[in-house]
């Protein structure tokens, strides 16, 4: 009854609010879009928004668990490292002698493995998720330091490029990838239990614990989500640079949670939308871009997404 | 004896302990007293940070961008120096900058409620863009011989560094447990309810700690840019922050904020030292340092959620 009543509630407030910041997100991404064009000539062809597209991939897959997290109550900091761990161990396997789709798929399951680690501390003990996730941060990054000795892994067979080079149908294959995803996530956010569960988890974990639902599972499935993607984005980000380096996703987890935050995910839980992300993602590739084109420095770059987490989050709690 | 061994500090004692003598056995080298000098200079500009990281976690919040603060830090008091200003004005002047970055953390967290970890992982990468800007992006280098005193200078045999670590320690050890603001901090960490309703000021506390955040880890900024040497603004400090809360959280700080002492942080430090000087001089590769913090972060969590539950098991059936 109290849950029928909190969901109602929460219904009908949502989309008001939601409404709102996807119009200022889409106003914001059309302004940036006019900006950088009158900036650089070289914006607006049809090559640059192909390179925007296939450069927020990598955030992209990763920002649609990461909603489903941070709407949950959590956060996870490790994706990055996951990332890396994914790419190298790629790198490794093929390099000693496995088959390349083999190694993608030992790629994968190192990842979700790494994820359910995350999952199994956080939902099973009851662990805090922010430090816990800082924690594999370190220690997988450490590992894939010690793995590769800081040497990038390079030299694949062609077939493997087509994951992050290919083009099916005219369009990017990792940019349809990216996006079949986002409709899947949109789809099992909508229409699915688990998706009404990560929010109701997020809004009071409490009462979704005495509902009867296991809590348990659907916070280790975010997570596990959360690593398998991370790991398929660092086999994309193989395929698409030819080489699994071992600083490959350092510093992702900026752009990706900026983009979940901006998207107008609640940093609190409970509220957001994964229309957001994806309207977060392409604002920040068309920034990221734009300011690549005006010779903006990286770390100048990540300065604009640090101010526009706070921008997002401070707006959030008024 | 066995108040003792109930003690949060003492497994982690035990642990130091029982590190330091493996490392003794596996290399020649790590039991002289160079040696035990050399870590506790390693240790000090960590351990410096760790005393602001130790108030922030009391309290419940994590603190990311210390690492940040220390490269504005060090780019600040190393332009000045080089400008030609007097080392002392020059590092009063920059643990301004230094508590002025804290002042900023503490503004957005307390004024906006943006939660601790949100807001510093934001200024993580603000200031690291600031102290780049400073520097103009070169390498900040060749300081007066006046300025190196501060990270190379010795005071009765013993070094600086470790003379203001030791005072740091003893200073905030003695706030922590004894004046109104530090039972304060333990107060609001143990619970927040409570402590708002006994009329504390939530805000005026958590902001006066991410000041002085701000100013213990400005310290240890003017002390690695004078024992470095040199400054790049891009990499100075970076992922000191893991470091310094690993020391934190083995030293028996509880993430859950309320818990955790001076002393366990001190030894926290020391650990970490130790861990790192050992490694080196195993000659591990360097990459196993950066693995081997993770590792003790997410033990230290585990030891943590461990205590935590007994603790609440013990006190099941009590009326709160």
């Amino acid at each position: 009854m109290i849950l029928a009543k909190q969901s109602e509630s929460m219904t009908k407030r949502v989309p008001n609010w939601k409404l709102n910041n996807n119009i200022i997100l889409t106003v914001l991404l059309i302004g940036l879009c006019i900006y950088f064009s009158t900036q650089s000539p070289y914006f607006f062809t049809q090559i640059n928004i192909y390179n925007i597209l296939i450069q927020v991939t990598t955030i992209g897959i990763i920002a649609i668990p990461m909603t489903y997290v941070i709407i949950s109550g959590a956060m996870d900091l490790s994706v990055g490292s996951i990332l890396g761990l994914s790419a190298v161990t790629l790198g490794f396997s093929y390099q000693s002698g496995v088959d390349i789709w083999m190694s993608v798929v030992i790629a994968l399951v190192v990842a979700a493995l790494a994820g359910a680690l995350n999952g199994l501390l956080i939902a099973k003990y009851n662990m805090q998720a922010i430090v816990v996730t800082i924690g594999t941060l370190v220690l997988l990054r450490g590992v894939v330091y010690v793995i590769t000795e800081g040497k990038p892994i390079s030299g694949y067979p062609d077939a493997f490029y087509f994951l992050g080079q290919g083009t099916l149908f005219g369009l990017p294959f990792n940019v349809l990838f990216t996006i079949l995803f986002f409709i899947l996530g949109f789809i099992v956010m909508r229409k699915t239990r688990i998706g009404k569960y990560t929010y109701a988890l997020g809004n009071n974990e409490e009462t979704v614990r005495y509902s009867g639902i296991n809590v348990v599972k659907v916070r280790f499935v975010t997570f596990l989500m959360s690593g398998l993607s991370a790991g398929m984005a660092g086999v994309f980000y193989v395929s698409r640079y030819s080489s699994a380096q071992a600083n490959a996703g350092e510093g992702i987890e900026l752009d990706v949670i900026t983009a979940v935050l901006i998207g107008g995910t609640h940093i609190f839980g409970g509220r957001g939308s994964l229309v957001g992300t994806f309207l977060g993602v392409l604002v920040i590739g068309a920034l990221r871009n734009g300011l690549n084109l005006m010779g903006v420095s990286v770390l100048y770059q990540t300065v604009i997404l640090g101010v526009l987490i706070l921008i997002a989050v401070s707006r959030q709690n008024k | 004896m066995s108040e003792l061994l109930k003690r949060r500090e003492t497994p982690i004692i035990l642990f130091a302990i029982t590190l330091f003598v493996a490392f003794g056995i596996l290399s020649n080298n790590f039991f002289t007293m160079n040696n035990a000098t050399l870590i506790l200079s390693q240790s000090t500009i960590v351990g410096l940070i760790a005393i602001g990281m130790l108030m922030v976690i009391l309290f419940g919040g994590i603190d990311l961008s210390v690492g940040s603060v220390l490269a504005v830090v060090a780019t600040t008091v190393g332009m000045l120096v080089n400008s030609g200003l007097n080392p002392l004005l020059a590092a009063l002047l920059s643990i301004m900058v230094g508590a002025l970055c804290g002042a900023f953390n503490g503004f957005f967290i307390t004024r906006f409620n943006i939660p601790d970890i949100i807001t510093t992982l934001a200024t993580m990468f603000i200031f690291r863009g600031i102290a780049v800007a400073i520097s103009g992006g070169s390498w900040i280098t060749s300081f007066p011989s006046s300025f190196d005193f501060f990270g190379q200078g010795e005071v009765l045999g013993i070094p600086f560094p470790v003379v203001l670590l030791f005072l740091g320690a003893i200073s905030f050890g003695y706030i922590l447990r004894f004046s109104q603001f530090g039972r304060r901090i333990y107060a609001i960490g143990g619970n927040l309810e409570a402590a708002k309703l006994s009329g504390m000021s939530i805000r005026k506390t958590k902001f006066m700690v991410y000041v002085y955040s701000g100013i213990l880890t400005s310290i240890g900024g003017i002390i690695y840019a004078s024992e470095v040497g040199s400054v790049q603004a891009s990499t100075a400090g970076e992922g000191i922050e893991f470091t310094v809360i690993a020391a934190v959280l083995i030293g028996g700080a509880s993430i859950f904020g309320g818990v955790g002492t001076m002393v366990g942080t001190v030894v926290g430090v020391l650990l970490m030292g130790i861990i790192e000087n050992g490694l080196v001089l195993s000659q591990a590769s360097v990459y196993w340092v950066d693995a081997t913090t993770g590792f003790i972060l997410i033990l230290a969590i585990i030891m943590n959620t461990i205590q935590r539950n007994r603790s609440l098991a013990s006190r099941e059936g009590e009326l709160v």
